[in-house]
């Protein structure tokens, strides 16, 4: 089978499975109790914060761990922003786990408003600023779109949104960028950053919300007052010993991987089929979104998943829900969204397995346009 | 162990004559499957069950799978005492408040009683009003009615109130019916409307896949098991369409799909009902809802099956479905966005009216027409819920 939806999880790396694996047999014990093996295991964690810390040139104190990104994304919203006297602007391209907090905002009288997304599947920065004002208190722009792939210039950005509105904080949702492009989170100039381990080869279960060394921000849970306070609940140190062990993985990987090519080629490769590539701004290279007319792409991914590749069809998160928001916001009509797949690699994701899967996606679209029933 | 009883009682099963213990058996019988893994006694008077001697944690428990038990019209949680008056007398005084208005009403199945039910209502109204003097009773509204039920096998229950269950014929008196179970929001409440006058019920699902997904199937399933907290036992087949649509729409006038589909759907719903001895086929239908569902459509759709085809749903509105489908808990699973098969190779304007005649001439068409039952019989599925 290939796997070619890694933007939806990805397989856990063998060092990951082996560091949750210790903590679990052998260094289970409380971190926060106070004898020596506690301790040792509170070190364990502080260890694994300095190198995500690390990976993402950011202070260990500035990351908090958390269940996931969606509860990262929405503390975030509920941290106080709702009492503060301002508005709230995020773009038209954001995941369900922003914009549904945004919209509970709303719902409760604050004044939320949405940047469009151009063509290419970046927010449409004029927009952005024209609806951006003194009054604004927080701005959400997703790092990497989980549906294109496409790559927000988040730091040129939030060097104009702080011109505008210096009051205004600044978040952006990482989990597709974390590790995936070349920007470190502290060269973004974001206040608020949000990473999901899953994404990049740790178990499903653990996250983390980076908060610039100088803001309070409300705690999301109270309790015992873990994480420094702000995120009570006993640390899930195994996930967190895999978090940072595939992060290091990870960004080995990263440094022989030609995954930008392998995507550069499969575009051309589909292209050339007149399928129409969906949001050709700057990309990851992780993400490919992609149009096959006349074709369903969920009846798509049900046949090629029976000849052995598995593909995405918009993002998994949203798969309960009808319709596609992103796509939508790109110009996409229902019909084109209806017949959008999409193929996420991860680090180590081959050429083979790409060429494999290439021909088994035409072949498979081409039996369905045979049939008529795309 | 609770102090507490819970009192059963049943609901159109007295208006049974000769018969009536052939039901009580099976309605006794499910209730006892139903309990099998709580740790209590049942007993089973005339006219009441009881429940007792459960641990108090089950109350909650023991009441909410009743509510799942077709034939139970109510239950109420109550007191435990003798025939001794002061007994009954000192326990009505602890139970009932302290101040404000109430009466007493007493029903007696025990006619031997010495103090007929009036007797009972003024006497022990009486003794709680020298008891609680800052009650006072009143017989038109009162804020509190003590319910005295005095029965043969020498308990007499106190209680205050009632509550309503799923009422209906017990689960398994009214004959075996094959459902057509689609993932929408009819069909689910189709059959528990059938399996509430006691039909027991066995599940079809049919599916197109790979035009349909895995989860649209999934959802038929969960369907199926929340019919199974009604329906004990319930199976649920599956049968693939996906050949019989593919040829179809190679073969036929697109417009005639969805009438020619339901048309094999029948064929090989009846052919799967006599193998599960099912004596029927109920499915969702709702006048007039789809174009599938007008008299025409429906007219023509029957014509391929000699059973019977119960379609309970038949005059209700979708609010009134939705609202049993909500009460039933399918309602949640029902509206998850995955397609069924009816919405595979659906043409932009089905038909409405289609005739007998014009759709026999566009089904001579499929050369392979029994064949392509058959095969789709020898694949058929069953699913473990």
């Amino acid at each position: 089978m290939i796997y070619l939806d890694n933007a939806a999880t990805m397989r856990v790396f063998d060092c990951a499975i082996c560091a949750a694996e210790n903590v679990m047999r052998n260094e289970y014990f409380n971190p926060n109790a106070t004898y020596k093996s506690g301790v040792a295991a509170h070190e364990k964690i502080e260890a694994a914060r300095r190198v995500i810390a690390s990976a993402m040139g950011v202070f260990p104190d500035e990351l908090v761990f958390t269940s996931c990104a969606t509860e990262a994304n929405n503390w975030v919203f509920n941290s106080g922003i709702k009492n503060k006297k301002g508005n709230i602007v995020i773009s038209a391209g954001e995941h369900s786990s922003v914009y549904e907090p945004a919209m509970q905002l709303k719902s409760k009288g604050a004044d939320v408003r949405i940047a469009p997304l151009r063509k290419d599947g970046t927010v449409d920065e004029k927009a952005l600023y024209g609806i951006i004002d003194n009054n604004t208190a927080l701005v959400s722009v997703i790092h990497v779109s989980n549906e294109t792939g496409v790559i927000n210039p988040i730091k040129s950005i939030s060097e104009n949104i702080k011109k505008l509105a210096p009051r205004a904080l600044i978040h952006s949702d990482g989990v597709q960028g974390f590790l995936k492009t070349n920007d470190t989170v502290s060269s973004l100039g974001v206040d608020f950053y949000s990473a999901s381990a899953h994404k990049i080869g740790a178990p499903k279960g653990i996250g983390l919300l980076f908060i610039k060394r100088e803001l309070n921000i409300a705690p999301l849970i109270y309790g015992g007052g873990q994480e420094r306070g702000l995120r009570s609940g006993t640390q899930n140190t195994p996930y967190i010993e895999a978090f940072a062990s595939a992060v290091q993985e990870f960004s080995r990987l990263c440094e022989s991987s030609n995954i930008q090519s392998i995507r550069n080629e499969l575009c051309e490769c589909f292209t050339a089929q007149g399928y129409r590539i969906i949001g050709n701004g700057n990309n990851s290279g992780y993400i490919l979104c992609v149009c096959v007319p006349g074709v369903k792409a969920e009846i798509l991914q049900n046949i090629a998943h029976d000849d052995g590749v598995i593909i995405g069809k918009g993002a998994a998160c949203s798969g309960t829900k009808r319709g596609n928001r992103v796509l939508s916001a790109v110009g996409l009509d229902q019909k084109s969204i209806e017949s959008c797949i999409r193929i996420s690699f991860a680090v180590d994701t081959s050429k083979s397995d790409v060429n494999n899967a290439a021909k088994i996606i035409i072949q498979a679209a081409e039996r369905i346009r045979s049939e008529h029933v795309g | 162990m609770s102090d507490n009883v819970i009192l059963i009682r049943y609901g159109e099963l007295y208006l049974k004559g000769k018969n009536k213990d052939y039901f009580e058996n099976i309605l006794k019988n499910n209730i006892r499957k139903k309990l099998a893994d709580i740790n209590c006694k049942l007993y089973f008077g005339r006219g009441r069950y009881v429940v007792k001697d459960y641990e108090s944690a089950d109350e909650p428990i023991i009441l909410n799978r009743l509510k799942h038990v077709f034939g139970v019209h109510s239950t109420s949680v109550a007191k435990r005492c003798g025939y001794d008056f002061d007994e009954i007398a000192e326990l009505a005084i602890s139970i009932v408040p302290q101040n404000g208005t109430f009466r007493v009403t007493s029903h007696r199945s025990y006619k031997k009683y010495p103090l007929n039910s009036l007797q009972i209502n003024m006497q022990l109204g009486e003794r709680i009003l020298q008891a609680k003097p800052q009650l006072t009773v009143d017989l038109h509204s009162p804020q509190y009615v003590l319910n005295v039920d005095v029965r043969e096998n020498g308990d007499v229950y106190l209680y205050d109130d009632s509550e309503r269950c799923v009422g209906g014929m017990p689960y398994g008196t009214g004959g075996n019916g094959l459902l057509l179970l689609s993932g929408g929001i009819d069909s689910p409440v189709a059959g528990y409307m059938l399996a509430k006058r006691g039909m027991s019920l066995s599940a079809l699902h049919f599916h197109s896949y790979p035009y349909t997904s895995q989860a649209a199937k999934e959802k038929a399933i969960e369907l199926a098991r929340i019919l199974g907290e009604y329906c004990p036992g319930i199976s649920l087949t599956c049968i693939s369409l996906t050949e019989i649509q593919e040829t179809i729409h190679k073969c036929c006038k697109p417009n005639y799909m969805i009438t020619l589909v339901r048309r094999f759907m029948m064929r090989i719903a009846e052919r799967v009902a006599n193998k599960l001895n099912c004596g029927c086929i109920i499915n969702g239908e709702s006048l007039g809802q789809v174009a599938s569902q007008t008299l025409e459509s429906i007219t023509v759709t029957n014509a391929v099956v000699n059973m019977p085809v119960f379609r309970p749903l038949i005059g209700m509105d979708k609010d009134e479905i939705i609202e049993i489908a909500e009460k039933i808990g399918t309602f949640k699973i029902s509206i998850e966005p995955y397609e069924d098969c009816c919405t595979v190779f659906l043409p932009d304007y089905p038909l409405i009216k289609p005739t007998l005649e014009k759709v026999e001439e566009q089904e001579s068409k499929i050369a392979n027409y029994n064949e392509l039952i058959e095969r789709a019989i020898e694949n058929i599925e069953t699913i473990v819920l």
